[in-house]
């Protein structure tokens, strides 16, 4: 990381794509944290709430949920308060991992938006992809999804790629990402974040650099923030929940009840001890990782784009282990699970016509619960 | 069994107070299940449901929930309903395991309402004591209680008297039991039926005897409803939940969605592999357990009472085994607790939106969620939970 980082220009725009679980979420939430800050350092982070999301979908004019079943749209002028709080003489920060799966077209758009590739840098930040695997495998199982680990793999590593491989790919193949942002603003405007393997500073340092902050300015910012992963015996419960339920649900139903209800609460509200097993790769899949890893590494490297950290590290194989379903449940997680919901039904006294009306007509816009993805399950 | 057991008089009433967990589920089952066939052989079961248990909780004006939150008083012509039904010319049966708490005074104008001394019986089931307290300890469980099991036996068989272990032998004292009932009726005309551990039939055959019936009659009609037990992690699961939500929810909230909504659907929709382990009743409490039992035994002896089954069976001692609380839920349990709370609050949603539709009606309402419909429910309660 000692790469001496140059700032971005004041008046520009730094446009953070993710991707997914390389740290997003913390820095973010740092970002936030230090927003008043940040203006005195001549730096700004729009908006007035934690994470910039809903102005991304409004931006990119993307749906969120499910997409045959109660998917919500999100208004565009979300976004537009969004661009016109990005005319800044200082510099300029947006950061959202829904970045990731914009068409080129869109992004361009969006780039336009903020005052064209003369004013906007991108920068995107990258893990080994073995790293990167049992995250989005839960974090598809966040969003309904019910195939077991086993089966996302074979389905990701396929030779022929399902249209559900090609939309991962679309979004974690570390190159082609780069390459469509670059080919919109730039090559030497845009910027490759390499985060090594359990470096929780790396990402703040990068954007302490990128953002001309004083060191450590975001970094002592972190909070042990939740979006931890789920346990295998977490998600095996999540996975076999999503079976019964999934089918059954409105997207609303299923984010209300399921996502906040049971998975936030049970994820936050919980730390499980060190010995419960995780989630493992099996050794063919961690194999095909370090394959696709080398290949990024090599790419990233070639492509021309600013990089940031060692390449090297993306091409890093996981631990694998044969993957085995879980048989029960940490007793606690069970726990905290159903009173999760339990609770969240209980909170607002019940019965009550002024509570029915408020069902019936309720809105699915609470702002911060749009925190992380919901693909098409 | 078959100790020539005379039935009850034509025109009379045979009330059933339980006590619970001594197959009074299995047997209110058949008898609601047999109901036209009954009719056939001069036998009555009044009403139209399988339990009597709204009928007696008015009845008796017991108060239903936890006290002082949400309890209430079911209405008296559910009561009202029945004493027309019971007048009848042959055997009529009345069976509720929530009169084995009623006050005295109570017991006796119920049976006064019910035709008086010289109309009704009273029978009683009984089991060993020792295989009624890990029963009873969950039972508690699932309504609202957070003491652990062994917690809960200290209270229980401690020897200075609580108003938990008042309550309790109130209930359990099997010889008190059936002297109150005795004062009533009569010790003549008061039936102990004693229930040996394992036999399934016991319960059936006493009532077909006491109701005139063809052997067998009821015993067939066994239904599948099991009420099976849970198991020591799906009780320490529902424990610690209740521990959880401790004072957060009213008796309504709690019984939909716990109650009815996860242990209902956890108990049901599965059955328990052999390896999951049952409550266990530590050595120090089984061994207490068997000396109760034989006190029951001794003073149902000479109680003078009408004894069906061997008392002695009363004394037996429980299988013990550690009592230590589980650490891990059996996936599948997990996640039909999960779904048994989900498929509960979208019921109450689903029914709070139609109400708010209808209240609301002048008004443009936008549409109620429809994906989980009725049909919906009933398929994924039907599928229940697989692998």
């Amino acid at each position: 990381m000692a790469t001496p980082v140059s700032p971005i220009a004041n008046g520009e725009v730094l446009l953070h794509v993710g991707l997914h679980k390389t740290g997003t979420t913390a820095l973010q939430v740092a970002l936030a944290d230090a927003r008043l800050d940040l203006e005195q350092h001549g730096v700004r982070y729009p908006g007035t709430s934690t994470y910039q999301h809903r102005a991304i979908m409004g931006g990119a004019g993307k749906a969120y949920g499910w997409q045959d079943r109660g998917a919500k749209e999100v208004p565009r002028k979300t976004w537009d308060a969004l661009v016109s709080q990005s005319r800044f003489k200082g510099r300029t920060i947006v950061s959202s991992e829904f970045l990731d799966n914009v068409e080129a077209d869109v992004a361009a758009r969006m780039v336009a938006d903020l005052g064209g590739p003369q004013r906007v840098r991108v920068v995107v930040t990258l893990r080994s992809i073995g790293a990167i695997l049992p995250s989005a495998w839960q974090q598809r199982l966040k969003s309904g999804y019910a195939a077991p680990y086993s089966q996302f793999l074979t389905t990701i590593f396929a030779e022929q790629r399902s249209r559900r491989a090609e939309r991962f790919w679309f979004r974690h193949d570390q190159v082609e990402q780069l390459r469509r942002w670059a080919d919109i603003v730039g090559y030497d405007r845009t910027y490759a974040v390499i985060i090594p393997d359990g470096d929780r500073t790396a990402i703040f340092d990068a954007f302490e650099g990128l953002l001309a902050l004083p060191a450590g300015f975001l970094a002592k910012r972190e909070v042990a923030v939740a979006n931890r992963s789920m346990t295998a015996g977490e998600a095996e419960f999540l996975r076999r929940l999503n079976k019964e339920v999934a089918d059954e649900l409105t997207w609303d139903q299923y984010a209300t009840k399921v996502r906040e209800g049971i998975v936030l609460t049970m994820v936050e509200t919980r730390k499980p001890p060190a010995e419960e097993p995780r989630i493992q790769t099996p050794a063919w899949a961690a194999d095909q990782a370090a394959e696709y890893g080398q290949r990024f590494a090599e790419g990233v490297a070639a492509l021309g784009v600013q990089v940031i950290g060692d390449p090297g590290a993306l091409a890093k194989r996981p631990r694998s282990a044969p993957y085995r379903r879980a048989r029960s449940m940490p007793l606690d997680a069970a726990v905290a699970a159903a009173a999760g919901l339990v609770r969240y039904e209980t909170k607002p006294a019940t019965a009550g016509r002024r509570q029915a009306w408020r069902v019936l007509t309720r809105r699915s816009g609470r702002d911060d619960t749009v925190r992380e993805d919901a693909d098409e399950a | 069994m078959e100790s020539s057991i005379a039935p009850i008089g034509q025109g009379e009433v045979l009330l059933h107070v339980g006590l619970h967990k001594t197959g009074t589920t299995a047997l209110q089952v058949a008898l609601a299940d047999s109901r036209e066939l009954l009719e056939e052989h001069g036998v009555r079961y009044p009403g139209k449901g399988q339990y009597h248990h709204k009928a007696i909780l008015a009845g008796a004006e017991r108060p239903y929930g936890w006290r002082g939150n949400g309890a209430r008083i079911t209405p008296k012509k559910h009561w009202n309903r029945l004493l027309k039904e019971v007048d009848y010319p042959g055997r009529v049966i009345i069976s509720s395991e929530f009169l084995d708490d009623v006050k005295p005074e109570v017991g006796a104008r119920l049976v006064e309402q019910l035709g008086g001394s010289d109309r009704v019986s009273v029978v009683i089931t009984l089991r060993a004591i020792g295989s009624i307290l890990p029963s009873a300890w969950q039972q508690q469980v699932k309504s609202g209680m957070t003491m652990r099991y062994e917690q809960w036996l200290e209270k229980i068989l401690a020897d200075e008297a609580s108003s938990k272990s008042d309550h309790f032998w109130w209930r359990h004292d099997q010889v008190a039991q059936v002297k109150r009932w005795a004062e009533i009726v009569g010790p003549d005309r008061t039936y102990a039926v004693v229930i040996a551990e394992g036999d399934r039939n016991a319960i059936f055959n006493a009532f077909e005897a006491l109701l005139g019936l063809p052997h067998d009659l009821l015993a067939d009609r066994q239904g599948l409803l099991a009420n099976r037990s849970m198991t020591a992690a799906e009780a320490e699961f529902v424990r610690r939940l209740n521990k959880e939500l401790v004072g957060q929810m009213s008796w309504d909230e709690f019984s939909s969605l716990v109650r009815r909504g996860l242990v209902l659907n956890m108990v049901e929709k599965r059955t328990p592999g052999p390896d999951e382990v049952k409550v266990q009743t530590p050595k120090w409490a089984a061994e207490r357990a068997a000396e109760l039992g034989q006190g029951f035994a001794d003073g149902l002896r000479t109680s003078g009472v009408q004894v069906i089954g061997d008392p002695q069976a009363l004394a037996a001692e429980p299988r013990s085994g550690s009592a230590n609380p589980q650490q891990a839920l059996d996936m599948d349990a997990a996640v039909a607790a999960a779904l048994g709370v989900v498929t509960e609050a979208l019921a109450q949603r689903r029914q709070l939106a139609e109400q708010a539709a209808i209240e609301t009606a002048p008004l443009p309402a936008p549409a109620p969620a429809r994906r989980w419909s009725a049909r919906g429910v009933a398929r994924a309660m039907k599928r229940g939970v697989s692998g």
